[in-house]
């Protein structure tokens, strides 16, 4: 059901208020509880995200979530739809930011998640009513509110020239605080986070970088390795290298050398184990085994 | 006078014995008439007739001739019915006595030689069941019968070396069939797997495709090596056993692909067919159905490079005939089946850009258009294919490296198809089936019994990755043939563990 408030009522976000030109009319699904948007933090990200990105996201986003950090996200394809799978998938309560009128599901491919969001108690929110389609200026008025409405805007990948950039822009201008994903300087789709460091974002190496921002201590705690003991010894060098990098199946096989086929079954069954995961043919380690 | 010589028609993959009576009448004006629903090229043949048999020096009788095709409602193509029209005017100038139990088929010249017919080998081996102790073919043709015991093959350059054989002035030799083998040992492929530089996994696929008669689909950026890989695949598919070489034999012929003088075929097909192609040059048809790509393919390969470009309809007419292996034709006069029993090697960019997941190069399409991209192979279409395989981007620096890593060739590997496909020979001996990739359920019931290790295996996996009961049966199947390739009686935990490598990865789970 769609209800919607007014920027003269309690229960508007109270950090979008302060900002000049705010919309005066949201409209919104869900329950709008003014507590979703105290500890909570705005995730954004490009809609190509690396085998890296998703890593981070896989890394961080349990724990902020099971450390009671409100996750609000544009629901944009790639790192920021994989930010709010991860904390739904927990449970949580999510905030998604709408760049289409109210009714419309959008991106529509993810609309089981859209419904899933909403029966976690989340909310779905927009400066847009009814049913229009999600335009590029649309986008760029979104892109305000994802940059203020909250305290804090953490950055998961992006290139030199992008939304993603201009959001973050956006929210050091309004005085947020910004944190940044540290990427490889020669990779092009992490120029912008570089170039945010540079500017004054807060490097970001583990979730705990902003729970302190948010002064909580990390109760669960994740830094707990699972043993590596049980670990045959080819499994282990398997282990070894992928602690560096993320790599395909022929650069495993070439690096242990050993022939194709045994690369194949060994990696399968450690994958099998949990041990490590797939993303577009790179495997990498599972975020219980990374230290 | 009424003369009756034997010949045959072919429809589809099926002959039937066509009765050409010949009359020569004492009365009437003199003219040349043939009646039994020929088409032009029939009609043709009395040009034809008429000037080889003057240009044979030999008298061309001023009577009214009548020819009748029977059984006259059989529509006929062709000018295979050239030869016993001229032999029946020859038997009333000449008068000498038409061999019995003997067919005769040939197109004439207008100097009086013979020239090759489309369909011989199908008529060959029909007399051959049909109890006919002769064949008179053309001499051009012979190479493409010589494999056919139990006939005698009479090869006849022209029209006056039969006359003279006709009326025993003459001896003709009937062919003596050579006995050596049929099998090519030759690797022929474009490619060499050695010449092939990283890429070890998608080879591996390659030999389990090879060896198990999988489907497979390769999925990487342009310029990995997806054509060369299916090109170099060709290389390493094991012999065709003598029986296969007949049935691929039987097509080529039926569609005119033999040419004068061509030969059985012994290497297993590599069909490429564009992807501007239409479904009936994909699936066959025409008013006389001929036989389509997947027919032309069977027993081999049927490359699709570009799947995603093939228009939705003509790769969705394919998945019957995958299921079944035989394709049935239907249209307004001819029904015909042909064989299509073929390895789908499909290879398909991962979005429309090229270059989604590349390591240096940006992708520039919207997630929208991958996902409409990725969604133009259906979800039945992708079921039929039991290897799905990524081909990364291979680093420059390694093409010009000298490294000394010595390549498998193409040879090594097909000794090792050919032993896998040994193992599945024996074991299918009594099912009618001669890959793997063939078996169904109660196949998979019967012949991959799995170990309580292998079944946890199987449903840790099934649990991890969403995976269907189709394409259980798919791993299953994949792990058999990996288990041959072994040696293995058993399907052990490393093969189904590396089958799993094989399995379809879906673009988006939610």
């Amino acid at each position: 059901m769609v209800k919607n408030v007014s920027s003269s009522q309690n229960q508007y976000p109270k950090l979008l208020k302060q900002v000049k030109g705010h919309p005066q009319m949201l409209f919104f699904k869900g329950k709008l509880d003014g507590s979703l948007f105290e500890n909570s933090l705005t995730i954004v990200g490009s809609r190509r995200m690396s085998a890296y990105a998703k890593q981070v996201v896989d890394l961080i986003v349990p724990e902020l979530v099971l450390n009671g950090v409100n996750i609000i996200t544009g629901f944009t394809y790639g790192c920021e739809i994989e930010a709010s799978k991860s904390a739904i998938e927990l449970g949580a309560s999510t905030v998604a930011i709408m760049p289409c009128g109210i009714e419309t599901v959008w991106p529509a491919y993810h609309k089981n998640l859209y419904n899933k969001l909403l029966e976690n108690n989340g909310l779905i929110i927009s400066e847009f009513s009814g049913k229009t389609n999600a335009q590029s200026w649309m986008f760029s008025k979104r892109n305000i509110m994802l940059a203020t409405i909250s305290n804090a805007l953490l950055v998961v990948e992006a290139s030199e020239k992008s939304n993603t950039l201009e959001i973050a822009d956006m929210a050091l201008k309004h005085k947020r605080k910004v944190f940044a994903v540290p990427g490889q300087i020669t990779s092009n789709s992490f120029k912008g986070c570089l170039k945010l460091i540079k500017n004054g974002a807060q490097v970001v190496s583990c979730a705990g970088d902003i729970l302190s921002f948010f002064k909580v201590s990390s109760k669960e705690n994740f830094a707990e390795n699972k043993k590596t003991n049980d670990f045959s010894d080819i499994e282990k060098q398997i282990f070894s290298s992928l602690e560096n990098q993320t790599m395909s199946l022929d650069e495993i096989a070439k690096q242990i050398k050993i022939p194709i086929n045994e690369c194949s079954a060994l990696v399968s069954m450690m994958q099998l184990k949990g041990i490590i995961n797939e993303n577009n043919g790179k495997y990498f380690l599972e975020k219980s085994y990374v230290n | 006078m009424l003369t009756r010589v034997i010949s045959a028609a072919n429809c589809g993959l099926n002959t039937i014995q066509v009765d050409v009576e010949v009359n020569i009448a004492s009365r009437g004006l003199p003219g040349f008439d043939i009646v039994g629903l020929g088409n032009k090229a029939v009609t043709e043949s009395k040009e034809r007739v008429k000037t080889a048999i003057v240009n044979s020096d030999i008298n061309f009788p001023a009577r009214k001739i009548t020819v009748n095709l029977a059984p006259a409602d059989v529509p006929k193509e062709g000018s295979l019915y050239d030869l016993p029209m001229a032999l029946g005017i020859l038997k009333y100038v000449l008068d000498f006595s038409v061999p019995e139990n003997s067919i005769f088929v040939g197109e004439l010249s207008l100097d009086g030689s013979l020239r090759h017919v489309r369909g011989l080998f199908l008529i060959a081996l029909f007399a051959k069941e049909k109890g006919f102790k002769n064949i008179f073919v053309p001499a051009v043709s012979v190479k493409e019968i010589s494999k056919i015991k139990g006939i005698n093959i009479y090869p006849i350059k022209n029209l006056s070396q039969l006359a003279l054989f006709l009326t025993d002035q003459i001896k003709i030799e009937p062919l003596i069939i050579s006995e050596d083998d049929l099998a090519d040992n030759s690797v022929s492929a474009e490619f060499d797997m050695s010449e092939i530089v990283g890429q070890e996994q998608a080879k591996r696929a390659m030999e389990i495709a090879a060896s198990g008669g999988h489907n497979f689909l390769m999925v990487g950026t342009p310029g990995a090596g997806k054509t060369m890989l299916a090109r170099a695949l060709a290389g390493i598919l094991p012999n065709l056993s003598e029986k296969e070489s007949f049935e691929v034999t039987k097509i080529y012929s039926a569609s005119g692909k033999i040419p004068a003088g061509g030969e059985m075929v012994k290497i297993r097909p590599f069909r490429s067919p564009h992807h501007t192609m239409s479904s009936v040059g994909l699936i066959g048809g025409g008013t006389n159905p001929m036989p389509g790509e997947i027919s032309l393919a069977h027993r081999g390969v049927l490359f699709l490079d570009e799947f995603n470009e093939y228009p939705r309809s003509v790769l969705e007419s394919l998945r019957q005939p995958m299921e079944d292996g035989v394709v049935s034709i239907s249209r307004s006069r001819n029904r015909v089946t042909y064989p299509c029993r073929f390895i789908l090697a499909a290879s398909a960019n991962p979005c429309p850009c090229g270059y989604l997941n590349h390591p240096k190069k940006d992708c520039v399409c919207t997630p929208r258009e991958i996902e409409k991209y990725q969604k133009k192979i259906s979800g039945p279409m992708l079921d039929r294919i039991d290897l799905h395989i990524n081909i990364p981007v291979v680093e420059i620096e390694k093409l010009t490296s000298k490294d000394n890593v010595k390549r498998e060739s193409s040879f090594e590997i097909k000794k090792r198809v050919q032993k896998a496909l040994d193992i599945q020979h024996k074991r299918f001996k009594n099912d009618n089936l001669s890959f793997n990739a063939e078996m169904k359920n109660k196949h998979i019931k019967k012949y991959c019994k799995l170990s309580e290790s292998v079944k946890q295996i199987v449903l840790r996996a099934g649990k991890m990755f969403h995976m269907s009961a189709r394409s259980y049966f798919k791993i299953i199947r994949v792990a058999r043939t990996i288990a041959d390739l072994d040696g293995s009686y058993d399907i052990k935990d490393n093969h189904l563990a590396e089958s799993l490598q094989y399995r379809i990865r879906y673009i988006s789970d939610d």
